[in-house]
């Protein structure tokens, strides 16, 4: 797969995650808008950590994922803290 | 088989005051939403003026005693050793347990405290045991007391609305490891790296040694609310996982998880770690708060007391807190009869 493509799959990965364990609307999330305005709390970004560190061993540091990122902003995080996995 | 600590009596107390969500709502910014969505609390119990930790270690040590006596006749409660897990002892010197003991007319019996904050009943525990199977004793008393509401912030609506007082008890007697309620084994262990997460940072010896007044504020407990989440998750699901692993169960074979009763998402995603479903999680929060290291022995007497947790379920127990600390154990539920009521 080219680069664009693993970062493509892995943003339906993150948003089919967020929107299966904290049954939120995966058309809102893939929109562009940020966390903070689809009213996403500070403790599912922990959370989402939690479980992108078991599914994916993904170790994100606390405060990396932040509520002011859109998806995208928070899949390039995810994306460059894989390539190091 | 051989020689073991097995569980056979279990009490809790809670102060008589009870704090809503409402009523927080009513004093600082916050309201029952809010609390709800993001802990999982939906009430509180405070102790009055010059009530203490002591007061409420002997409410729950009585009806543990009365719980043991139950099942066991008058000798069960003849306990040789008094282990006490607190935070906030009646005074900073000295220990807090030698004083339960006396008003509890158990006589000169070593008696001590632990302090390893929400996962010193779990320590407590491990310690009481240990002593049994080594021979130090043959019967103990386990309290795990802690009075928050005595060292909060009072307009921090964060840990205001987490935190609530009470306490809660277990007998252990000498016993064989395959008898129900043997204590199978224990995952303990620390990280002092994390020492600030989870502190009240004046009162001790660094910052007395110093002869200056404590800064605004350093009286208080403090907490980082996000990074304590993840430490908590990640350490209680690691640790239940270890200790399964020695004894010989998977996640799948548990019937309860009973985990400190930090924040009920904190619980939850404890089960996702581990694979649980929602119906092996002890869930007793969202009516006493989080009681620091009274939660567990709390959390036990609700689920036994409501037929939640019945004899012959596989329990791992499982706690986390301020050190950082954490620390699990493993037993097969014995028939015990919890006392929560004098």
């Amino acid at each position: 797969m080219t680069a664009l493509s693993v970062e493509f799959s892995l943003k339906h990965k993150v948003s089919g995650l967020i929107s299966e364990k904290f049954g939120l609307d995966e058309a809102e999330l893939l929109s562009g808008a940020t966390f903070d305005e689809l009213d996403i709390d500070s403790l599912i970004l922990v959370e989402l950590s939690l479980i992108l560190r078991k599914e994916m061993g993904i170790v994100l540091v606390e405060g990396e994922l932040k509520s002011s990122f859109t998806l995208d902003e928070a899949v390039a995080v995810i994306s460059a803290k894989a390539d190091q996995a | 088989m051989s020689r073991a600590a097995v569980v056979c009596g279990l009490g809790g107390a809670l102060p008589a005051t009870a704090v809503t969500n409402e009523e927080l709502a009513a004093q600082l910014d916050t309201s029952d939403q809010w609390i709800r969505t993001r802990t999982g609390i939906g009430l509180r119990y405070v102790v009055a003026p010059g009530e203490s930790t002591s007061d409420l270690a002997v409410a729950a040590g009585e009806r543990a005693l009365e719980s043991a006596r139950r099942k066991g006749g008058a000798e069960a409660a003849d306990v040789d050793l008094v282990v006490l897990a607190t935070s906030t002892p009646d005074r900073p010197c000295p220990g807090t347990a030698p004083g339960v003991a006396h008003r509890l007319g158990l006589g000169t019996v070593p008696a001590f405290d632990v302090a390893a904050v929400c996962t010193g009943f779990v320590y407590a525990l491990a310690t009481a045991a240990s002593m049994i199977t080594a021979g130090v004793a043959e019967r103990a008393l386990v309290i795990g007391a802690d009075t928050f509401s005595t060292i909060l912030d009072p307009v921090d609506r964060t840990t205001r609305a987490i935190f609530g007082d009470g306490a809660g008890a277990v007998v252990l007697r000498a016993g064989e490891s395959g008898e129900p309620g043997a204590l199978l084994g224990f995952d303990l262990g620390s990280d002092g790296g994390g020492a600030d997460l989870i502190t009240v940072r004046a009162g001790g010896s660094r910052q007395r040694s110093t002869g200056e007044p404590p800064a605004p504020g350093d009286e208080f407990f403090a907490m980082e609310g996000r990074p304590v989440f993840t430490q908590a998750v990640i350490n209680m699901s690691e640790s239940s996982q270890r200790l399964l692993d020695r004894v010989g169960w998977t996640p799948g074979d548990l019937d309860k998880v009973v985990a400190h009763q930090a924040n009920v998402r904190i619980l939850h995603a404890v089960g996702e770690q581990l694979g649980l479903e929602d119906k092996q999680l002890v869930v007793n929060l969202d009516r006493v708060g989080n009681t620091v290291a009274a939660s567990i022995p709390l959390a036990l007497s609700d689920a036994a007391a409501g037929g939640d947790l019945v004899p012959g379920h596989r329990v791992v127990l499982t706690g986390f807190g301020g050190g950082l600390t954490w620390g699990s154990a493993a037993l097969v539920w014995p028939d015990v009869e919890p006392v929560t009521q004098s």
